[in-house]
């Protein structure tokens, strides 16, 4: 067992991708993440064989990612929501390119600047592709800082073993937020070998190509498939969550990040009235946990998805339930968490 | 001379604002006119400046960006905090941004500051990770100090893990802020525990005096 510190959600993060063996970081402050950018200054700068760059813009950033991804390094940006927009072109690129990074965003009560409190209304732009084209980012959704840890670490994992980049969707509570961590040793696990695309000088070997475009159709639909079978692959293998109170609840909830911990809090408020609720939290949204949420819609009828979105979630637990129950949604935004007793009265007037 | 003033300094996270907070109540038993001031110009979240109305029932004075300036991210510095530092009349609390860049802030009245009289606690927490050992508490106090050319007198020790923070975590980060105090000749004026432990840590398990410390700042599921 490791020792336990005392860290905020950003610097839990740099301190994960680093003993991940992350030494190349690309980024451009921007509240709420900027903790982040500079835990990875402080660091990187000191070690050998890493690179930390503030570069000019978030498009300048990403595209270093690109460049480091290229060669089978573990690299990493991070940004807010505004900035997470700006680098949309580049992620499509790396995405079709079929390079691991990973990419950080502390999302931020939006649209346009925003504002700098705490939001989740990206999560369409997180898990439905964002850029151009079609691609998915696999998508994390932390919501505890020590989950933060382990969920950076596992992100360089899944990143190399699908050669897609993989989101971390935080918000500013999450990143801004102190929590004691625990650093574990972790297991070593056998990861595809990076040699057979890398770029690392082609001395003695065939050439690799890294290209994110074909302008022979056929040839691009190819790329297409081939990236949407990983796709598919992941909601095989690599969907998470985790789940309270399934049996018997009077109504189930889901809600991820900060949210799905606010209600952890209301669940236990709520058995002291009375009522029943369960929770369904999805760890990963991209690939979303849909089966177990339609297997759950067969026993209880009453869902309500919780959100700091005006409804962006909801959407996929429809497709999930398919119909057969109603599913209820309550949301803030712009910055504004909802409180406990707000999403007790809602559950309230749901289950009258 | 009456140093009334007051100034919390120390590295990012290191509970500089809960002890500012906390400390600006204390000082309410002898003092009529007691004013905290937000400086921190670094964070974004989690700042004096939220906790405005339950110090202002406590008779305390709040004295940062108001109205919808008060969830900008900007370096705002009121022009009142000049007139409040000369006047004697009030017990002023500055609660300042982390590290050496948040104590910048405090150049700007550096002159005004020193003329008056002052007393500047760095605020310690050997659980975060660039306070963790002797040495990195002497540098973090060095650069404090050299950035906002004034001089520390004294250590706040707040070792802590905040929710998981025990009996043992407590004594034990101690022991090393303690250790570092005397490799900077600087005493300890006191130690922070969390008010939950009010019964479990007493006096006796201390040379240096207790400030039990009630937390303001709370996360939207507690």
């Amino acid at each position: 067992m490791g020792e336990k510190i005392l860290m905020k959600g950003n610097e839990a993060i740099g301190e994960a991708a680093i003993r991940a063996g992350c030494r190349f970081y690309f980024g451009y402050p921007i509240t709420p993440q900027s903790e982040l950018t500079a835990y990875m200054a402080k660091k990187l700068l000191k070690m050998e064989d890493a690179a930390f760059v503030q570069a000019e813009s978030e498009i300048a950033a990403i595209n270093m990612v690109y460049g480091a991804a290229a060669t089978g390094v573990r690299t990493m940006t991070s940004s807010s929501s505004p900035g997470i927009s700006l680098k949309q072109e580049g992620i499509s690129y790396i995405a079709c390119a079929e390079l691991p990074c990973v990419i950080v965003n502390m999302q931020r009560g939006g649209p346009g600047l925003g504002s700098i409190q705490p939001g989740q209304a990206d999560y369409f732009q997180a898990t439905k592709g964002g850029g151009h084209g079609d691609y998915h980012l696999i998508v994390l959704a932390p919501s505890s800082v020590q989950e933060l840890v382990d969920l950076t670490m596992n992100a360089f994992d899944l990143a190399d073993k699908y050669t897609n980049p993989v989101m971390i969707l935080g918000d500013g509570l999450i990143g801004q937020m102190m929590e004691a961590v625990e650093f574990k040793e972790r297991k070593k696990i056998s990861l595809p070998d990076k040699e057979r695309w890398a770029l690392t000088g082609c001395k003695g070997r065939e050439k690799n190509y890294i290209v994110p475009f074909n302008l022979d159709p056929y040839e691009m639909e190819k790329t297409n498939f081939k990236i949407q079978k990983k796709y598919n692959e992941l909601k095989e293998k690599e969907v998470r969550y985790e789940t309270i109170n399934l049996d018997n609840a009077d109504l189930i909830v889901v809600a991820y990040g900060t949210v799905a911990r606010i209600i952890k809090t209301v669940i236990d408020n709520a058995k002291k009235e009375g009522i029943n609720i369960g929770l369904i939290r999805p760890i990963t949204l991209f690939p979303f946990p849909d089966k177990i949420i339609a297997e759950t819609s067969e026993k209880i009828n009453k869902f309500l998805v919780v959100e700091m979105s005006l409804g962006q979630m909801v959407e996929d637990v429809k497709l999930a339930v398919n119909g057969r129950v109603e599913v209820n949604f309550y949301g803030r935004v712009g910055g504004v968490i909802p409180t406990q007793s707000e999403i007790l009265n809602e559950i309230k007037k749901y289950l009258k | 001379m009456n140093k009334h003033i007051k100034i919390f300094v120390g590295g990012f996270g290191s509970g500089k604002t809960e002890i500012a907070i906390n400390y600006s109540i204390y000082c309410r038993k002898s003092y009529t006119k007691v004013a905290i001031v937000d400086l921190d110009i670094i964070n974004p979240y989690f700042r004096t400046r939220e906790v405005r109305d339950a110090l202002n029932l406590k008779g305390v004075e709040v004295v940062a960006p108001e109205g919808k300036l008060t969830y900008a991210d900007v370096p705002l510095i009121s022009p009142e905090i000049k007139g409040l530092i000369q006047n004697p009349n009030y017990c002023l609390i500055l609660d300042v941004g982390g590290d050496d860049v948040g104590s910048v802030i405090l150049g700007n009245f550096r002159n005004f500051i020193q003329d008056f009289g002052y007393e500047m606690l760095l605020v310690v927490n050997s659980y975060r990770p660039f306070t963790k050992g002797v040495p990195q508490i002497k540098q973090m106090a060095q650069e404090i100090e050299n950035r906002s050319r004034l001089k520390i007198h004294g250590i706040v020790s707040n070792p802590n893990l905040s929710s998981q923070t025990d009996e043992e975590t407590i004594k034990k980060g101690h022991l090393l802020i303690k250790k570092s105090a005397q490799k900077l000749e600087i005493p300890v004026k006191f130690i922070c525990v969390d008010e939950r432990f009010s019964k479990k840590i007493r006096k006796k398990n201390f040379v240096e005096p207790i400030f039990y410390i009630k937390r303001f700042m709370r996360l939207p599921w507690e």
